[in-house]
C-alpha cells in the first residue's frame, strides 16, 4: 500500500514536473531535418522529365560521334581506294587492321605495300562470311590515332615485360571481340585481314602493342559499354519496381454503385402561373383520364467516403421510367330507318291476328372505352454529399443533393384541350411535341438514406429509399399546365468497393523483432 | 490544438513551431527518464520530435490528449531503440550506493532530479521496466513485447526494482 502510495507519488511528480528548457534551441535544431511542404511538385516532375529527355537526346548523340570518331578503320570500306591508300600509308603506324590466318595468309614474299593494298582491296570488295576456323586468328583492330598515341608508351612497358613472346607467325591466338554500336562496321574490318609474311621484331613489338592496345582497351570499353547496360537494366528494373510498389493506402474509399429502384410516382398538375387562364376542367379530366402506374429506375455511380469524417459525395447517372395508363372513352349514336313490323295485334289467347309493317327509325349508341400506356422517361445526372457511418459489417448513409435532367422524353397520348387527344409518337408532329415537352427539365432535388451490408470485403449489397421532389416542370413554360413528378424510389442494389485496404503482413506471434 | 496538429499534419512551420512549445516539456520529462543526464535527453527529445513531424501523416489522434499519447509512444520507442542500439545490459545490482550520499533521507522530500539519481542508479532493465510500468503505465504483457522478455521476466524486474529502490532508501537512512 505504502509503496502504490509513493509510486503515485512519483508518477504524480513527474507529470507535473516543469522543466526549464530552451524551445528555440530545440527547434533551431531540428527545423532542418524537418520534411518540407510539398510545392509545384508537378512542375518539379515536368522539369526532372524534361532534364531526363535532353540528358537522353545528348547521350544518344555523343555515341554517334564516338562511333564516328574513335574507329577510324570503320570508315576504311566506305572511302574510294586511293583515298584509302593514302590514309593507310599515312597512318601505316597509328591504324590499320591486321590479322594473320594461317589458311589464308598470302605467300610471305608479299610486299608490304601490296599487302596494304590487298587489305584496303578487300576492305572494299567485302569477302563472304568466313566459314574458315578463327583458331588461329590474330586480330588487331583500328584504334584511333589519338588512343594510339596515348597509349603507346604504356603498351611498350608492357611489351617489354612480356618475355614469353616470339613472333605472331607463331599462331598466337587472341579473339577479340567488338562490342560496339558499330558492330557491322567493325565486322567488316575484322574480316579486311591482311597477311603480314615479314614480321620484323620492330613489327611484332607493334603488333604485340596493338594486341596489348586491344586487350586493355577494348576490355576497359567493353566494361564501359556493360555498365551502361547494366544501368539501364537496373532503371528498368527500378521502373517495374514502382510499379509494383503497393498502392499506399488511400483515405477516401471509392464505391461503385449500381441499384435497380422499383418507385412510386406522383404526377402534379397545376395551372400555369404564367398563362392567365385557368383550367381546373382540363386538369380534372386529365387527372380521370390518366393514371400512374409502375415506375422504376436504374442507376450507376461512384461513391467517394473518407473514412475518418464520414463524408461521402457521389456522382453517377440516372434512368428514369414513369408508366401510367392513359384511358378514355367514346360514344356514337347512329340513327337508321329500316323496315320492320310496326303495330301487331293478337287475339286473348296472344295469336297475332293483325300486323302492319314500315319503316321504322332504330339508334344505335357505341360506346368505345381505350386503355393506352404512356411512358415518360428520364436519365439525369444526379451530384450528392452526405454522411457515412461505417461499422464492421454494416453501413449507414445519409445522402442528399441535386441532379441534373439531361433528358427527358414522353411517349404516349394525352388530353391536349377538353375535347382531344393527341398521340405523341416520336416521329409524329415533332414540332407541337416540343412547344409542350422540354427537352431537358433542368435541377430536380433529391433526399435518400442507405442501409448496406458486406458480403465480402469488395462487396455489399444495399437498400435506400429515395425521394425525388422536381423543381421545374417537364411541359413549357406556354403550355396551359404545369407537370412534374414526384417519385419515391427504393433502391435495392450493390457496392463494389473499388480500392479495397490491401491486406497487410502480420508478425508471427512467436517471432521476436530483431 | 486541434488546429495546430492539422497544421503539423500538412507540415505548416508556424504550426509545428508552436507544438515543440507545447510538446517539448512532457517530452523531456520521458527523456529524462530513459537517459543519464541532460544532454542525451535533449538529444533524444529532439530526435523523437523530428521522428513525430516527420510522420505525423500516420497520426491519427485529433485531440490533445491522444496525439500526446502518441508522441510518448513514438519517444519511448526511440529511448528504446537508442538503448537496444547500445546493447541492453541485464546488469547486476551493482554497489552504487556511494552515490546515496545525494539522496534524501526522507522519501517525501525527494524531488523529481532524486527520483532521477535513484533510477538510474538501478539496473538498466529494472529501470526500464520500473519506467514504462510505474510512470508510463503500460501493462507487463506490454512492456514483454516491447523489451523482448517473458512476461514474468518483467513482473521479477519490477519487484527488483521495488526492492533495491527501497534498499536504496533504507540504507542511506542508516548511514545518515
Amino acid at each position: 500500500m505504502e509503496n502504490n502510495n509513493r509510486e503515485k507519488d512519483i508518477k504524480r511528480m513527474f507529470d507535473q514536473h516543469q522543466p526549464e528548457l530552451n524551445t528555440n534551441e530545440i527547434w533551431e535544431a531540428i527545423e532542418p531535418k524537418l520534411k518540407k511542404k510539398k510545392k509545384r511538385r508537378f512542375l518539379i516532375f515536368w522539369f526532372l522529365g524534361g532534364g531526363l529527355v535532353l540528358l537522353s537526346s545528348l547521350f544518344y548523340y555523343n555515341i554517334g560521334s564516338n562511333t564516328s570518331s574513335e574507329w577510324l578503320g570503320t570508315k576504311v570500306g566506305e572511302t574510294p581506294i586511293e583515298n584509302q591508300n593514302k590514309t593507310t600509308l599515312n597512318k601505316e603506324e597509328k591504324e590499320f587492321s591486321i590479322a594473320t590466318d594461317q589458311e589464308e595468309t598470302p605467300s610471305n614474299n608479299t610486299e608490304p605495300e601490296e599487302y596494304q593494298s590487298s587489305l584496303l582491296a578487300s576492305a572494299k570488295s567485302p569477302q563472304p562470311s568466313s566459314t574458315k576456323t578463327s583458331k588461329n586468328r590474330t586480330t588487331i583492330n583500328t584504334i584511333s590515332e589519338k588512343t594510339n598515341q596515348e597509349t603507346l608508351p604504356q603498351v611498350e612497358k608492357i611489351i617489354n615485360s612480356k618475355s614469353t613472346f616470339q613472333t605472331t607467325s607463331e599462331s598466337e591466338t587472341i579473339n577479340s571481340t567488338i562490342p560496339l554500336q558499330s558492330q557491322i562496321e567493325l565486322k567488316e574490318s575484322v574480316e579486311n585481314t591482311i597477311v603480314d609474311p615479314k614480321t620484323t621484331e620492330k613489327e611484332d613489338k607493334e603488333l604485340l602493342a596493338k594486341e596489348v592496345l586491344e586487350e586493355e582497351v577494348l576490355p576497359l570499353l567493353e566494361k564501359e559499354e556493360k555498365e551502361q547496360k547494366e544501368e539501364e537494366e537496373k532503371a528498368k528494373a527500378k521502373k517495374k519496381r514502382k510499379k509494383i510498389k503497393p498502392h499506399r493506402r488511400s483515405k477516401w474509399e471509392i464505391q461503385l454503385q449500381t441499384a435497380l429502384s422499383p418507385s412510386l410516382a406522383y404526377k402534379n398538375l397545376k395551372d400555369n402561373p404564367d398563362i392567365d387562364t385557368s383550367v381546373p376542367a382540363y386538369i380534372a379530366k386529365r387527372k380521370e383520364s390518366e393514371k400512374q402506374l409502375e415506375a422504376f429506375a436504374y442507376n450507376v455511380g461512384l461513391h467517394f467516403q473518407h473514412k475518418r469524417s464520414g463524408l461521402t459525395l457521389m456522382s453517377g447517372i440516372e434512368y428514369r421510367q414513369f408508366n401510367e395508363r392513359f384511358s378514355f372513352s367514346s360514344s356514337e349514336v347512329t340513327t337508321s330507318m329500316e323496315t320492320g313490323t310496326i303495330t301487331v295485334t293478337e287475339n286473348a289467347a296472344g295469336n297475332i291476328i293483325n300486323s302492319s309493317t314500315g319503316l321504322k327509325s332504330i339508334t344505335t349508341t357505341v360506346t368505345e372505352e381505350q386503355k393506352l400506356y404512356n411512358q415518360h422517361r428520364f436519365i439525369s445526372i444526379p451530384f450528392g454529399i452526405g454522411r457515412i457511418w461505417l461499422n464492421k459489417k454494416n453501413a449507414w448513409k445519409v445522402m442528399g443533393g441535386f441532379e441534373y435532367n439531361i433528358l427527358y422524353s414522353f411517349n404516349g397520348t394525352f388530353y391536349t384541350n377538353l375535347e382531344n387527344r393527341t398521340d405523341f409518337n416520336k416521329d409524329q408532329d415533332r414540332a407541337y411535341y416540343n412547344s409542350i415537352f422540354k427537352s431537358s427539365t433542368g435541377f430536380n432535388l433529391w433526399l435518400s438514406g442507405e442501409y448496406s451490408r458486406s458480403i465480402n470485403p469488395r462487396l455489399s449489397w444495399l437498400i435506400a429509399p429515395k425521394l425525388q421532389v422536381p423543381l421545374s416542370s417537364t411541359t413549357q413554360a406556354g403550355f396551359q399546365v404545369k407537370q412534374n413528378f414526384f417519385a419515391l424510389q427504393f433502391d435495392l442494389g450493390i457496392n463494389y468497393l473499388l480500392n479495397p485496404k490491401k491486406k497487410t503482413k502480420r508478425e508471427e506471434p512467436g517471432k521476436r523483432r530483431k | 490544438m486541434k488546429k495546430l496538429i492539422k497544421g503539423c499534419k500538412e507540415l505548416e512551420r508556424r504550426s509545428q513551431r508552436e507544438m515543440v512549445d507545447h510538446l517539448s516539456p512532457f517530452l523531456y520529462n520521458i527523456c529524462r527518464r530513459y537517459t543519464h543526464n541532460h544532454e542525451d535527453a535533449k538529444d533524444l527529445l529532439q530526435e523523437s520530435l523530428i521522428h513525430i513531424f516527420n510522420n505525423m501523416d500516420k497520426c491519427q489522434a485529433r485531440d490533445k490528449a491522444t496525439f500526446f499519447a502518441w508522441s510518448k509512444r513514438i519517444t519511448i520507442n526511440r529511448a528504446l531503440a537508442q538503448k537496444r542500439k547500445k546493447g541492453l545490459e541485464v546488469e547486476s545490482m551493482v554497489d552504487n550506493t556511494h552515490h546515496l550520499l545525494i539522496v534524501p533521507r526522507i522519501q517525501s522530500q525527494l524531488n523529481v532530479q532524486d527520483i532521477l539519481k535513484l533510477l538510474h542508479l538501478l539496473p538498466q532493465n529494472q529501470s526500464l521496466v520500473f519506467n514504462l510500468s510505474v510512470i508510463d503505465g503500460y501493462s507487463h504483457a506490454e512492456i514483454a513485447k516491447i523489451l523482448e522478455v517473458k512476461e514474468s521476466s518483467s513482473r521479477t524486474f519490477l519487484t527488483r526494482a521495488r526492492q533495491s529502490l527501497q534498499q536504496l532508501i533504507q540504507k542511506q537512512e542508516i548511514d545518515l
